[in-house]
């Protein structure tokens, strides 16, 4: 069955040690299929056939080329299809297989696989009559020979057909073929042969021989062991320079020629990112300025959120850097080839922010050492190496993690999973991380994978299951079911003021279940009034150094998603014992005030309560009652008046301490905040609602704000060092020099020396563009953007003078109106009760909360848990937000999704529009990464069909921060846009229309394509129309006729702007039947009757 | 071939094997003088030698009464592979191994035949290219038939795998290191068609399963022969001797 046997000699490169030794045995056989057509002597050419293989042709010579034709020429051999009955040796695929060449062998293969190139891979080395012993010199042409040797003289009695070898190396080394001549085999030089046989190949040869001149694309340059050596040595020199030791650090930063800092890395991407690149932020003051630092190499292995040190380049070498900073990708490491997928992710994800005039240019730097490394748990997708084995690279779903370098053998069963990965070290010598796989979280795409991908990456959760309460904290619990509800104990009852009598009443969203504020009104007999504010009385429950207390503070907050929230502490309590049920009895802590008849607080009292919440309202019947609606939905008719009566005094005292407060310099601020509706039965978004904001929300929020100062100051007062308060750090005004000069286009002038200013500035924007409240919205939330966010702290941590609330205009400030959902305001209980003293039992063996220490570092915690849950909750709003433009767009006839939007901002390869429908921002791309500038053919003809596709030959494209324009050519008719130059500066409105960018890797990014400029486009014409009434008639007629003719054929458009198509309007921009003569303009546009639009334009 | 075509679209394997087709298999029974059975196999470049002492008493005193114990102890040479390694005694790929080789005599070897006493077989990997678990069931059942001990039947093991849809005999090194492939080890009786062991850590679906179960055991058969002539071959020698 078998030949004779040898021994094949392999050199690669090994894991630890350098050059290695590989011997595979080989079995040389006789039945080595010829696989020629005409071939009456191989039995096993029919096994060929039958593997639906090709078998050459007894026409035109047998071609064999050599290793360096096929390295080096495989393009022409693969696409110049006169080229056939091609013989590839398997010497020549082993050759390219050494030098990994994995590509080069797929053409190959794909070559031997077309019936119409009736060409094969041979198996010479296997085959004893054609096998070269390996030690021989030169021995792969010889190999190559002697399978053409072995063709002629098989082939002599069957066709006599000419057998070319094909070669680059003819003339050079003839004696290493001379062998063979007598054989008849004849061998020529490719060019020769090309300008022999087939001159019209000639050119392309020429054309690969320029671009391959000085490459190293013909593999017999080197040999195996040669190639194998010299890769370790590039390796070595590829390797990352080694970080400083710890004393060099020291001695660096105590002398101040290093600097330390936390990096943000981001990964290569984009229009104008190259290679990766860092950025220390040091707040960009003139003495501190930002770091950058460019290239894989200068950033020496830093990862996002470590601590480096840094060496700052001086002017000289940072000119030289920037020479030559592209650092060599070892090619053979990298793995990227087949990346194209995550290329395409980023180049949706906008370019750079377009840098300020003003703003100090920041300083390039080289990472020396790294002090602190932030490696967490990675959620990552797989990239599998196509060389096989087990060594793959993972890739992060946060771009701003390097891939990391798994080992792991299932690879089939991690493909298109969401799985774990750990980094464990970053070696010198490698090019990414090394890391391991820690364990899967399931499929790509599936809801609650992607819900457990956001709790990972947050450091939430390890996954939704283990957010689940212990049992020992359920054990805690105080027992509460239907059958037995659970009610006030008689000692507690005694204990407590009882407020049971007092109307109180609790506003909430719609179908909240963990209701922990209620509020009461009522006037008093001496004019004055009685505020009262009740919140849930956690801490009664939750006892310090409890399970369920020492879970709530590793949790920190509740954190709400989309779809679901991972409630704080357990449900029994968020829910039903603790929550503010409608006439139920529960426990509270209460702040109550005497107001005088102007609303200034006479007396304020602290305490525990028992309260009876008369009604839980929700806040649009709340602002029915305030309306003086009555009959008002699910209210109890005979408490209505009551109700009101206490709703509106609530009102009016609010409006007046609101006013105070803006006074005082407090700015109203906005953040996107999207609500989904589901469809119950399949599960699937029916709509996505803005959250509306009634007066009353304000009322409650105001109401809420009262009592969080109030209390705020009288934890201060009790504990001077160790109150838990909440602060807004004043920004500096540079933070807001975007604003300044998006609002300049408008013109309008923003004043942000202080919070009073500020909130001046935004207030007359609110009153010039009251028509416009997408342009408040915005420059509203860009005012948030400026600002750092608000956080907690222990008041002995710093100075009396840093405890301003800026937003709030407030100096002392707190959380404590919402203990069901945030650890701090637990906290903040305790230490309420502590000071007036009614902390019974919640204090034993707890002095924590009055240290300073503990409350510091609690603090800090809490921020970070805080900051998480905000981006958890962000990033599920991008997941649903994602998934219902997907459900909309994708599959069933591929609708688009139109909807106006503003430009937010400014970037160098395009904009990032804000949609208000959807509260989503995305970025439009108008530039690609090679530089090209897309801008859709839809903005001249305002179509959404046509946001396909890409008006040709536009320039000029220029980006700053105020506006971006873009020339288009001269040829394009320019009838709506009245000029050939196109701007676009921030607030302008625009049409755009969603979609998604479908990938395998990570949830589906949303992006925006123009649809046209202005965003009531159909608006303005019509409005134009009116203008040329005379027109009107005559393009009345051909419309109605063009319309008909479109019906006959049945097209399903009855025209053009009846394709299918929403707009957010509700109204389609004209329907078919209308007389509109745009309608017909536009298709004269589409027949390319431009002249149409010039007499138009001339009228 | 190159390194991801495991199995060419001729139909050739990585050293020149068809789909169906075992690797060569020399084997020679008393190799030492000093055991009572030995024996020397290889398979490819799969090279081990195997030492079998006992029946003998045994050296715990811990034993069961009405049969013999059997004891393997797998070695592998730190020169086995081309990058030199290593391997502590407690390495658990090896006491895997040995285990495996373990339950599989316990089956064959007529344990009752010997009460009170212990068998030990001692198994050293020389090289390794691949089938590692084959090779040391073929060659115990050599040293086992050398020894005179009794067994019910030989032991023919013999790998299979499941490349490109095509199942796939005897793999060696490269194609077995291929997370890919699936890679079933069966060891039977080849007279009775009693299967000792069947092994396997890596996927295959359920519908394929007999067929590559079915090659193996072809590839048995054939080992089957190789070991009898062996044995053969070994006991004419020792009756020249005697004559």
């Amino acid at each position: 069955m078998l030949g004779t046997r040898t021994e094949n000699v392999a050199f690669r490169r090994g894991k630890r040690q350098g050059l290695m030794m590989s011997v595979t045995e080989r079995y040389l056989r006789q039945d080595i299929p010829c696989a020629h057509k005409s071939c009456q002597l191989c039995p096993h050419n029919a096994d060929l056939a039958r593997r639906g293989l090709p078998q050459l042709s007894d026409s035109g010579m047998i071609l064999i080329p050599d290793a360096s034709v096929v390295s080096r020429y495989i393009e022409l051999l693969e696409h110049s299809h006169a080229l056939t009955n091609l013989v590839f040796c398997q010497s020549v695929v082993d050759a390219l297989d050494r030098r990994n060449r994995t590509r080069t062998i797929r053409n190959v293969r794909g070559i031997a696989a077309d019936p119409r190139r009736t060409s094969m891979v041979f198996a010479n080395e296997v085959f004893a009559q054609t096998h070269v012993e390996t030690t021989l010199p030169a021995r792969d042409n010889r190999a190559v020979m002697r399978v053409a040797a072995w063709y002629k003289a098989h082939l002599v009695g069957a066709v006599g057909q000419k057998v070319v070898v094909l070669t680059l190396k003819a003339s050079k080394s003839s004696e290493q073929y001379a062998d063979y001549q007598e054989s008849g085999v004849k061998v020529w030089k490719l060019a020769e042969f090309l300008a022999e046989f087939h001159p019209a190949l000639v050119e392309h040869y020429a054309s690969i021989t320029e671009a391959t001149k000085d490459g190293d694309m013909d593999i017999t340059g080197m040999t195996p062991a040669e190639y194998a050596q010299a890769r370790i040595l590039a390796k070595a020199q590829s390797g990352y320079p080694s970080h400083l030791s710890p004393s060099e650090i020291e001695d660096g930063l105590r002398s101040g020629t290093l600097v330390r800092g936390k990096i943000r890395v981001l990964q290569p991407g984009g229009a104008m990112r190259t290679e990766s690149q860092g950025i220390i932020e040091r707040g960009g003051a003139a003495d501190t300025p930002d770091i950058i630092i460019v290239g894989r190499a200068a950033l020496n292995r830093a990862c996002t959120g470590d601590t480096v040190v840094v060496r700052l380049l001086t002017r000289a070498e940072e000119s030289a850097e920037g020479k030559d900073t592209v650092v060599e990708q070892g090619s053979d490491e990298t793995g990227d080839e087949d990346d194209n997928e995550a290329l395409a992710v980023e180049q949706v994800e906008a370019g750079e922010e377009t840098t300020l005039d003003n703003a100090r240019k920041p300083v390039r730097g080289v990472v020396v050492g790294v002090s602190e490394r932030k490696w967490r748990p990675f959620v990552a997708t797989l990239q599998v190496d196509e060389a096989g084995g087990s060594r793959h690279l993972a890739v992060p779903v946060d771009s701003s993690v390097p891939k990391i370098r798994i080992h792991y053998m299932d690879t089939a069963a991690i493909a298109e999973m969401y799985f774990v990965v750990a980094i464990d070290e970053w070696p010198a010598d490698s090019q990414y991380p090394q890391g391991h796989f820690v364990r899967v979280l399931g499929p790509v795409g599936n809801l609650d994978t992607e819900v457990d991908v956001i709790l990972v990456e947050r450091q939430i959760a390890v996954s939704q299951s283990a957010l689940k309460f212990s049992l020992a904290s359920m054990r805690e619990m105080p027992i509460s079911t239907d059958q037995c509800p659970w009610s006030p104990s008689a000692e507690e009852v005694a204990r407590r003021r009882d407020l049971r009598d007092s109307l109180i009443f609790s506003i909430d969203p719609k179908g909240s279940q963990d209701i922990d504020d209620a509020v009461s009104m009522r006037k008093a007999a001496d004019g004055g009034y009685e505020l009262g504010v009740h919140i849930a009385d956690v801490t009664q429950f939750v006892l310090p150094g409890s399970a369920t207390d020492t879970e709530a503070m590793a949790r920190g907050t509740t954190v709400y998603l989309a779809d679901r929230r991972f409630n704080m502490i357990p449900e029994v309590l968020s829910e039903q014992v603790c929550s503010l049920r409608g006439l139920k009895d529960r426990y509270a802590v209460s702040v109550i005030w005497d107001l005088d008849s102007e609303y200034n607080a006479t007396k304020m009292w602290f305490g525990r309560t028992l309260i009876r919440s008369a009604c839980e309202m929700y806040y649009e019947q709340a602002q029915a009652l305030l309306d003086g609606v009555t009959n008002v939905d699910g209210l109890d008719p005979k408490m209505e008046a009551s109700l009101k009566e206490s709703i509106v005094e609530l009102t009016k005292a609010m409006r007046v301490l609101r006013q105070r407060r803006y006074e005082a310099g407090a700015l109203e601020l906005a953040s996107t905040e999207i609500k989904f509706t589901f469809d119950k039965e399949s599960g699937a978004i029916s709509e996505l609602l803005p959250k509306s904001s009634l007066e009353i929300h304000r009322v409650i929020e105001e109401a809420m704000v009262f009592a969080n100062s109030a209390v705020a100051r009288r934890i201060y007062e009790q504990f001077p060092g160790a109150a838990l308060l909440r602060r807004h750090r004043s920004p500096g005004s540079e933070r807001f020099a975007r604003l300044v000069d998006a609002a300049r286009t408008k013109g309008f002038e923003i004043d942000c020396s202080s919070n009073a200013a500020l909130a001046d500035s935004l207030r007359r924007i609110t009153e010039a563009s009251k028509s416009d409240p997408d342009i408040v919205f915005l420059a509203k939330s860009m005012a948030t953007l400026a600002m750092q966010e608000a956080e907690y702290f222990a008041t002995g941590d710093c100075g009396s003078d840093a405890y301003l609330h800026y937003g709030l205009a407030l100096d002392f400030y707190t959380h404590f109106t919402s203990p069901i959902r945030r650890y701090a305001d637990i906290i903040v209980h305790r230490q309420l009760l502590e000071a007036v003293a009614m902390g019974g039992t919640v204090f034993e063996g707890n002095a924590a909360v009055g240290s300073q220490k503990w409350v510091g570092d609690t603090t800090g915690k809490l921020n970070e848990r805080n900051r998480q849950s905000k981006r958890a909750q962000r990033e599920s709003t991008e997941l649903f937000q994602s998934r219902y433009v997907v459900q909309r767009t994708v599959g069933s006839g591929q609708e688009h999704l139109i909807a106006d939007g503003v430009v937010a901002e400014i970037r160098t390869n395009g904009l990032i529009v804000y949609v208000p429908k959807f509260g989503l921002r995305g970025p439009v791309h108008l530039r690609d990464s090679s530089g090209q500038i897309k801008l859709a053919l839809s903005v001249l003809s305002g179509n959404a069909r046509d946001s396909d596709s890409f008006i040709e030959g536009c320039s000029e494209f220029v980006a700053d921060t105020k506006q971006l324009s873009i020339r288009l050519p001269m040829n394009v008719p320019v009838f709506q846009l009245g000029s050939q130059v196109l701007r676009f500066s921030v607030f302008d409105h625009v049409r755009v229309s969603l979609r998604v960018l479908e990938t395998k890797r990570r949830r589906p990014p949303v992006y925006l394509i123009l649809v046209s400029r202005a965003s009531s486009s159909a608006n303005g014409m019509r409005a134009y129309r009116s203008t040329l009434p005379s027109l009107d008639k005559t393009f009345r007629v051909s419309a109605a006729s063009n319309s008909a003719s479109k019906k006959a054929s049945n097209t399903g458009n009855a025209t053009s702007t009846a394709s299918p198509m929403m707009t957010t309007t509700g109204e389609k921009l004209t329907t078919g039947k209308s007389s509109d003569y745009y309608s017909v303009l536009e298709r004269f546009g589409e027949m390319s009757l431009f002249e149409t639009h010039c007499d138009v334009q001339t009228l | 071939m190159s390194r991801q075509e495991l199995l060419s679209p001729e139909g050739l394997r990585v050293d020149g094997r068809r789909a169906n087709e075992l690797r060569r298999i020399s084997c020679r029974a008393s190799v030492l003088n000093s055991a009572d059975g030995s024996s020397y196999y290889e398979q490819g470049n799969t090279k081990v030698l195997v030492a079998v002492y006992g029946p003998r008493e045994p050296r715990t005193k811990s034993l069961t009464h009405d049969h013999a114990t059997i004891n393997v102890e797998f070695n592998v040479a730190p020169f086995s592979t081309s990058e030199r390694r290593k391997r502590s005694k407690g390495d658990k790929r090896l006491l895997e191994v040995a285990s495996f080789v373990k339950q599989t005599f316990e089956g064959a070897v007529q344990t009752a035949v010997y009460p009170r006493s212990q068998i030990d077989i001692y198994i050293h990997l020389l090289q390794h290219d691949g089938g590692t678990l084959e090779t040391c069931i073929n060659a115990a059942t050599l040293a086992l038939v050398d020894a005179g001990i009794s067994m019910v039947d030989y032991v023919c093991a013999c790998t299979a795998g499941f490349i490109d849809e095509t199942p796939v005999l005897d793999l060696n090194f490269v194609e077995e290191s291929s997370i890919e492939t699936p890679d079933l080890t069966v060891a039977v009786l080849p007279r009775s068609g009693n299967i000792a062991l069947l092994q396997m850590e890596s996927r295959l679906h359920s519908s394929k399963l007999e067929d590559v179960l079915e090659l193996a055991t072809e590839g048995c058969k054939h080992i089957h022969k190789k070991l009898d002539d062996a044995v053969l071959a070994a006991a004419s020698e020792l009756a020249k001797k005697l004559s």
